[in-house]
């Protein structure tokens, strides 16, 4: 098979981008902890009620300035529909859905995850700045989807 | 030939015998096009409708929900569109390219299911029953008919493959020394990396069929998910691999061209196929019931597709250069302004 020469520059060229793009991909995962929630953490979904802790879901306070939030996603809601904490605090976050696929999402922050029934999903975020942060549904989850929202205020 | 054209290759071969029952494939793979251009229009038409309504420009009436236009715009452009289009673009690819006598007969089979799976997935989404997008991400259920019909697009798919690959199958037993005429092999290639593909959707209508028809009570939600990117990536490669078949033998045929390499055509369409799977899970970073190890390593198989992209970039842009300097024009600006 004849490669002309600037072909086999060209494709030496993309062969160097694979590599560029891989080590970039594996640095940023297993030395700086860029890993995408993958909790793998299963749940009987027809009995998320009476599970501990999401049959009494809300904020624990777990040291200072570190908290747990604890939600149960349902059509069309979130529960609780509003948390605060202060500024400053880190807040780990635990969903699962009861009925269909919904997302977790607090636009501008780190905080996006699908949340599938039977999974427990996790992701954290250090809320540094006061404001009132919504939080939303971004997987379409029925007819009410663009109603599916919460509130995180910081103080 | 200046050297540079080494390994240059006549596209689609020539003689009398392409007259052979020529009208009845035409109208066949006509057929297809114009199914797909007429599915284009009406789903562009419900995405212009749903823009307008998300803007508030206009109003739609309350029994014409937002999420059952948005649905019937997704399904007809990523599943249906796209789908009739390549499979006429692949026929005609063979037809053209083995020339005989040939029956049509399997092939418009083919298309008929096609056709009654859209109507009737089409059916279903419009009178409300399956507001679900084109995703339709168990647990939330669409009526059995969304499902049905979706199985008999694919069925239908599979026949147009078969007709495909009877007619290599056919041109190899008559000339056991000849390779297979390119078109011929980049559209068996595309058919494989397709079969391949819906295996897995086919799977999950296994599941979700007697689901929807409350013949079991619950599914596993992971694995519908899973499943569903297991073709919903390759699908991906399906339309790149049509627009491939385009870029490197319709568009230089426009010129009188030759394709740059007929080896280098068959390995990008072969490296396609090889990198078709597995990449499902980086449609699924987000997904808590996958493990992060499983996430990068679909990643870095997803990157692979750097090497028949480059390959093709390059192709492209190097017969347009060899049909330009066989008409005698050179330097890079009369190159860009006189070729069509």
């Amino acid at each position: 098979m004849h490669v002309h020469r600037y072909e086999k520059l060209w494709l030496l060229g993309g062969l160097l981008m694979l590599v560029a793009f891989v080590a970039v991909l594996s640095i940023a995962a297993l030395s700086e902890g860029f890993i995408p929630p993958s909790n793998v953490q299963s749940i009987d979904p027809t009995k998320v009620a009476q599970t501990p802790p999401f049959d009494h879901p809300g904020l624990r306070k777990i040291g200072d300035h570190a908290y747990e939030a604890y939600y149960v996603a349902h059509i069309f809601s979130f529960d609780p529909a509003t948390i605060t904490v202060p500024a400053g605090a880190r807040v780990t976050f635990y969903v699962t859905s009861t009925d269909v696929e919904h997302g977790f999402s607090i636009p501008a922050t780190g905080v996006n995850t699908m949340v599938t029934p039977g999974w427990v999903s996790t992701v954290s975020h250090t809320f540094a700045e006061r404001g009132t942060f919504l939080l939303v549904c971004n997987e379409y989850c029925g007819l009410g989807h663009h109603t599916m929202a919460a509130k995180v205020v910081v103080q | 030939m200046t050297p540079a054209e080494n390994g240059a290759a006549t596209i689609w071969p020539k003689g009398e015998s392409f007259e052979l029952s020529r009208e009845k494939g035409d109208l066949l793979v006509l057929t297809h096009i114009y199914t797909a251009t007429l599915v284009l229009g009406v789903g562009a038409l419900f995405g212009v409708l749903q823009g307008f309504s998300r803007a508030n420009w206009i109003e739609m009436p309350a029994w014409f929900d937002y999420y059952r236009m948005l649905t019937a715009h997704g399904v007809l452009m990523a599943l249906v569109f796209t789908t009739f289009f390549i499979t006429g673009l692949l026929t005609y690819a063979t037809y053209r390219s083995i020339p005989r006598v040939r029956s049509v007969r399997l092939n418009w089979i083919g298309y008929c299911v096609m056709l009654v799976g859209t109507v009737m997935t089409a059916l279903t989404i419009l009178s409300g029953n399956a507001s679900v997008l084109y995703t339709f991400y168990a647990p939330l259920k669409a009526s059995p008919y969304f499902y049905f019909g979706a199985t008999l697009l694919i069925a239908g798919t599979w026949l147009i493959a078969a007709d495909i690959i009877a007619n290599v199958v056919w041109f190899k037993r008559q000339n056991r020394t000849l390779p297979i005429p390119l078109p011929a092999f980049v559209a068996t290639c595309t058919m494989t990396m397709w079969i391949i593909a819906t295996l897995g959707v086919t799977a999950e209508m296994l599941i979700l069929i007697p689901w929807s028809l409350g013949w079991t009570s619950g599914v596993n939600v992971s694995l519908t998910r899973m499943l569903f990117w297991y073709f919903g990536h390759p699908l991906v490669y399906f339309w790149i691999m049509g627009a491939y078949v385009i870029w490197y033998l319709v568009v230089p045929t426009t010129f009188g061209g030759k394709v740059f390499s007929d080896a280098l055509t068959r390995v990008a369409f072969i490296l396609l196929l090889l990198l078709s799977t597995p990449v499902g899970i980086h449609h699924q970073y987000l997904d808590p019931g996958i493990s992060a190890g499983w996430k990068f390593l679909h990643t870095v198989l997803t990157y692979g597709v750097v090497l028949p992209s480059f390959m093709t970039a390059f192709a492209i842009f190097a017969s347009f250069e060899l049909a330009a300097r066989r008409n005698g024009i050179t330097g890079f600006w009369n190159i860009v302004r006189r070729l069509p």
